[in-house]
């Protein structure tokens, strides 16, 4: 189905009848469609009227008023169609208003919600066109007919727009916090996040009766607080970026009217306006290149290391660089500060154009990334300022902070988690220190932080005062890099079913209470209890957890293989039974993506960000406790049922993360900050 | 026998380990010196690295020497890496006591550890992420390192078997119980039973102690009660109590008879063990219970939580509550004061159960025990 319309309903039967009316009248016949409508407990006769209704015809009712942005998050819930039409029922829907809305998703690689021109019913005058902040970034709509026919805004209004289902869906749809105000723009926002763009489509035009819904008006205040407490340094600079871009706009039309043939012929005027309309024309393009020329992104990955030994934040950081090279690579070039050591790792990632700078003695040597290879491309001095010398418009540092920071260079942090702060007794005193000294600087000097989970962002607000505004979030989406099909099972890796933490043996990750607790299972289970499996990078404390289990008598069912290569892994996921994943603390939980992909049911920690990522795809569990963690051990290793719809779940949960998604909303505050458009 | 006695935990402030650390090596070292044996004392233990170990137990003896009592942090540090990788400790013992639930590597020495509790396990909350982290890895490793156990009680013990079914008998390592006593000698005076004689709670402020619980029942005690008598609390400042001690401050603003005297010295306690009226133990869980041997040694009645080793140590001599009920142990202490005789009757039973707690019958068997070793 190519499109749900859904309308929210609340008495006004006389509207509805119009708009339903407007509706059918105009839905072109090719157009595959139903239409819900959601009666938010009317008073009036909406109730039989609906009753009477056949299909395509949806109804849905709620037992009491329970608010627009309910109403709307629950028709997606049961709607079918590719796009959302979200409708008001006080509409009336013109001749051809939907075909321009459905051609912008064609048109524009990256359309978010596509709005468009909605004229008041009672006077023709042109109501919205758009929505932009003023006054300290509030909303507000333009009421000037946008050039063009696909014009992009900050955000549109939600009384008729439309939105691709499965992205709302992904977003959580309107936030159920406000009541009937600013949930549109709200979303709008989120998704200018996920890197998409939001557009008024200008041929589409509707009439309305402008703000005629019972009870419009009356949480104006406490929605706008909410809205502004969220987003208010974020729209204030959007406000700034759009009056720039309206001065850009005056100042191009100017020119653009003083070099028309027309006005030559006519002579123009004076000299010294024809002077000053040369200069309005100048730098009208310097602007119009600045805002047009490719950024050029600095990535400081001076600490990668061939090989594993970086852990997760390597696959992580490669992929969502080739994401955005993909997604955005006529807008960006990557500038990479790697060693020399790593950089055909990087082979992957750079595209043309881009170049690695390489450290060597008292310089930086470059090489540029070619279709046929790698050439040298001259030297920069490590004295100095090297950003500057690098022509830098934005620092992005994924390993936190960054030689290169600068008080005049916009920086985008990458923070996996606190863990110095959360749990400090899980790394010795001198890297609490450390730690807690290069946050302290990049909370002073970083423009945004790229948060690896929402919980990250609550943390480092926690710790360090940072305001939500200043951090998003990207989930770690690369569940995708492992290969599909396994190579052979490591050496010494079970045949039978096994429960699998694949975790290095870092002390916040919890063996000891896993050990316990599995001690506790398989005494109980006796000869039908599933083996452990552990990998990881192999160190001291690898060698120390071994001696525990021989300890505890586990010789034979506890199983530490070290490291694995990648197709290694992916072959122990193909036989592994469970996931049990009891770390104390995390930013993420990469294994739990990957158990999502490989349909292995998940046992995890309450705590952290685990419950974040994993939502209703797991056992969650106290992981302090090892009497409760053998207990979700024993259910999940017996119950078939519930191992299915662990998987099962974990198979729908999996949908929520979206590489495409995720690095697309690095891409956006990349060019946020490097456009200087910043809280 | 050349035995090693881990005293780490008595160089900081002290709190029921540190106490029984002290107390045990006392007693060995004054059993052990007629028996032939020598003592080292280890004022640094393992990971436990003290800054001022100067502080720390110390026992003036010929055949007792403290040979790490002059090293700083670094150099403890670097001993006892050394001791990991095969140096053997200085003097060679034997046999090594391990009292601050560390069990480091020492390839040459027979490790004896004690297990004190196993409430980071069994009540996650009442311990810190910190202190969990540290006990669990050193629990594990005492189960692959050490030549035998002891137990602080048989709770204890039951509880070391729920955790880890089967382990004693798989494993055939030798454990015994080696139950802590009073360090206070009994009384020479009856306790007091004047008006303002208080009730008296000992242990530092943390949740598993429960103090909360003695608030709420002295709330609904004083206000039954014409004249109340006072409460008083003694322990250090502990940790996850701000909303306690906030409660605290409020009622003393509110002329509500609690004081609360933080951490208080040796002959401070040992005055308050003799002028109180009774001693209320309420925690929700405990290892063995020190305070409540000690309350009973002076001849107070005790009022205990029924959970943890509390009954087992107190015997048929303390009342008991369910820590969960302040109203029970509000009941319990206008009972204990207004029924005419319960006080002395209880005061006898106290001093009758405490006869079958004394260091030196622990400290007489936990030598035969490592002689066997």
């Amino acid at each position: 189905m190519q499109v749900s319309f859904i309308l929210p309903l609340y008495n006004q039967l006389a509207l509805t009848r119009a708009c339903l009316a407007s509706l059918r009248a105009t839905v072109p016949a090719n157009v595959d469609h139903e239409i819900i409508l959601v009666d938010d407990a009317s008073t009036d006769e909406t109730r039989d009227f609906l009753r009477e209704l056949a299909p395509p015809h949806v109804v849905l009712r709620n037992d009491r008023n329970r608010g627009y942005a309910a109403a709307n998050n629950r028709a997606a819930h049961v709607a079918q169609g590719e796009f959302l039409a979200l409708l008001n029922n006080d509409l009336i829907l013109e001749p051809r208003w939907l075909e321009p809305l459905l051609a912008a998703f064609t048109l524009h690689p990256r359309a978010g919600i596509v709005g468009n021109i909605q004229l008041n019913a009672a006077t023709g005058a042109i109501d919205h066109a758009g929505v932009v902040f003023r006054d300290g970034g509030y909303p507000v709509h333009h009421r000037d007919l946008p050039a063009g026919e696909l014009a992009e805004f900050p955000a549109v209004t939600a009384a008729c727009c439309l939105v691709r289902r499965e992205w709302f869906l992904r977003a959580g749809g309107f936030d159920e916090g406000y009541h009937n105000g600013f949930e549109d723009t709200d979303l709008c926002l989120r998704a200018r996040e996920d890197g998409l763009v939001n557009l008024v489509a200008t041929a589409s035009v509707v009439r309305h009766h402008v703000s005629s819904s019972e009870g419009r008006r009356s949480h104006e205040f406490r929605n706008a607080r909410r809205f502004l407490a969220r987003w208010a340094p974020r729209t204030a600079a959007l406000e700034r970026e759009w009056n720039l871009k309206l001065a850009r706009d005056h100042a191009a039309a100017a020119a653009r009217r003083y070099f028309t043939p027309l006005h030559r012929k006519l002579g123009g005027g004076t000299r010294a306006l024809r002077h000053s309309h040369r200069t309005a024309l100048a730098q009208a393009q310097r602007d119009h290149h600045a805002s047009s020329r490719r950024l050029r992104i600095g990535v400081d990955l001076l600490r990668l290391q061939p090989g594993g030994a970086n852990g997760g934040v390597k696959p992580f950081v490669l992929s969502f660089l080739a994401e955005i090279g993909r997604q955005r690579g006529a807008e960006f070039n990557f500038a990479v500060f790697a060693p020399a050591a790593v950089r055909d790792d990087l082979a992957g990632v750079l595209r043309p154009g881009d170049y690695v700078l390489a450290p060597a003695a008292d310089q930086f040597t470059v090489t540029r990334r070619q279709p046929n290879g790698w050439r040298a491309a001259g030297t920069l001095a490590a004295a100095g300022n090297v950003a500057a010398q690098a022509g830098l418009d934005v620092l992005y540092a994924p390993f936190g902070t960054s030689q290169f920071m600068q008080a005049d260079l916009p920086c985008v942090s990458l923070v996996v988690d606190l863990l110095h702060r959360d749990l400090p007794a899980a790394l010795p005193p001198e890297e609490v220190n450390h730690r807690h000294q290069w946050f302290t600087q990049i909370a002073a000097q970083s423009t945004y932080f790229q948060c690896n989970s929402r919980h990250v962002i609550g943390r480092l607000g926690a710790h360090y005062g940072v305001h939500p505004a200043r951090c998003f979030h990207t989930y770690n989406a690369v569940q995708g890099r492992l290969p599909a099909t396994g190579g052979p099972l490591p050496a010494g890796a079970p045949e039978e079913p096994f429960f699998f933490y694949p975790a290095n043996f870092w002390p916040h990750k919890n063996h000891e209470a896993l050990l316990t607790a599995y001690r506790l299972y398989a005494q109980a289970a006796a000869s039908r209890a599933w083996p452990l499996v552990c990998t990881g990078h192999p160190d001291e404390r690898m060698e120390l957890l071994r001696e525990l289990r021989d300890g505890l008598g586990l010789k034979d069912r506890v199983i530490f293989l070290g490291h694995v290569p990648d197709d290694a892994f992916t072959a122990l996921w193909a036989r592994a039974g469970a996931l049990v994943f009891p770390s104390l603390c995390e930013g993420f939980g990469m294994p739990l993506l990957e158990a999502m992909r490989f349909g292995v049911p998940i046992i995890a920690a309450d705590s952290s960000a685990l419950p974040e990522v994993a939502g209703d795809a797991c056992v969650p569990v106290d992981a302090r406790d090892p009497q409760a963690l053998a207990e979700a051990l024993r259910r999940v290793a017996i119950r078939t049922e519930l191992k299915d719809s662990l998987v099962a779940r974990g198979h729908a949960r999996l949908a929520a993360f979206s590489l495409e998604l995720e690095a697309g909303r690095l891409a956006h505050f990349l060019a946020a900050a490097a456009r200087r458009l910043a809280p | 026998m050349k035995i090693g006695l881990d005293v780490s935990q008595t160089c900081a402030e002290r709190a029921g380990c540190a106490w029984y650390a002290d107390a045990l090596s006392r007693a060995l070292v004054a059993e052990g010196l007629p028996r032939g044996h020598t003592f080292e004392l280890y004022h640094h233990f393992g990971d436990w690295i003290n800054a001022d170990p100067r502080r720390g137990t110390m026992i003036d003896a010929p055949g007792v020497t403290a040979p790490l009592r002059g090293l700083d942090p670094t150099a403890a540090r670097a001993f006892w890496r050394e001791v990991a990788t095969g140096e053997p400790l200085p003097g060679k013992p034997d046999v090594v006591f391990s009292f601050n639930f560390h069990a480091p590597k020492m390839p040459h020495t027979k490790l004896v550890y004690t297990v004190h509790d196993l409430a980071f396990w069994v009540h996650p909350d009442f311990a810190t992420d910190a202190t969990r982290l540290v006990c669990q890895r050193e629990l594990l490793q005492a189960l692959a390192r050490s030549a035998g156990l002891l137990f602080v009680s048989q709770h204890t013990q039951d509880e070391f078997e729920q955790l880890l079914p089967a382990w004693l008998r798989n494993s055939q390592r030798p454990h015994q119980l080696a139950p802590g006593a009073s360090r206070f000698p009994a009384p020479a005076t009856p306790p007091a039973t004047a008006d303002a004689a208080p009730w008296l709670v000992v242990g530092s402020l943390e949740p598993r102690k429960n103090h909360a619980a003695v608030l709420d029942a002295f709330e609904l005690y004083a206000a039954a009660s014409p004249r109340p008598r006072p409460l008083v609390l003694a322990g250090g400042p502990g940790w996850k109590s701000d909303a306690l001690h906030a409660r605290l401050a409020q009622l003393k603003e509110r002329g509500c008879p609690v004081t609360y005297l933080g951490y208080v010295s040796d002959p401070e306690l040992a005055a308050l063990y003799a002028t109180s009226f009774a001693a209320i133990v309420p925690s929700w869980h405990e290892g063995f219970g020190l305070p409540l041997v000690e309350a009973m040694t002076a001849g107070l009645p005790v009022l205990a939580s029924e959970r943890g080793s509390l009954p087992e140590v107190g015997g048929p001599a303390a009342l008991y509550f369910s820590p969960e009920q302040p109203a029970a142990l509000a009941d319990a202490m206008q009972a204990l004061e207004r029924t005419p005789g319960a006080h002395a009757q209880r005061r006898a039973a106290s001093l009758e159960r405490s006869r079958a707690f004394s260091w030196a019958a622990t400290a007489k068997s936990v030598l035969e025990f490592a002689g066997r070793l």
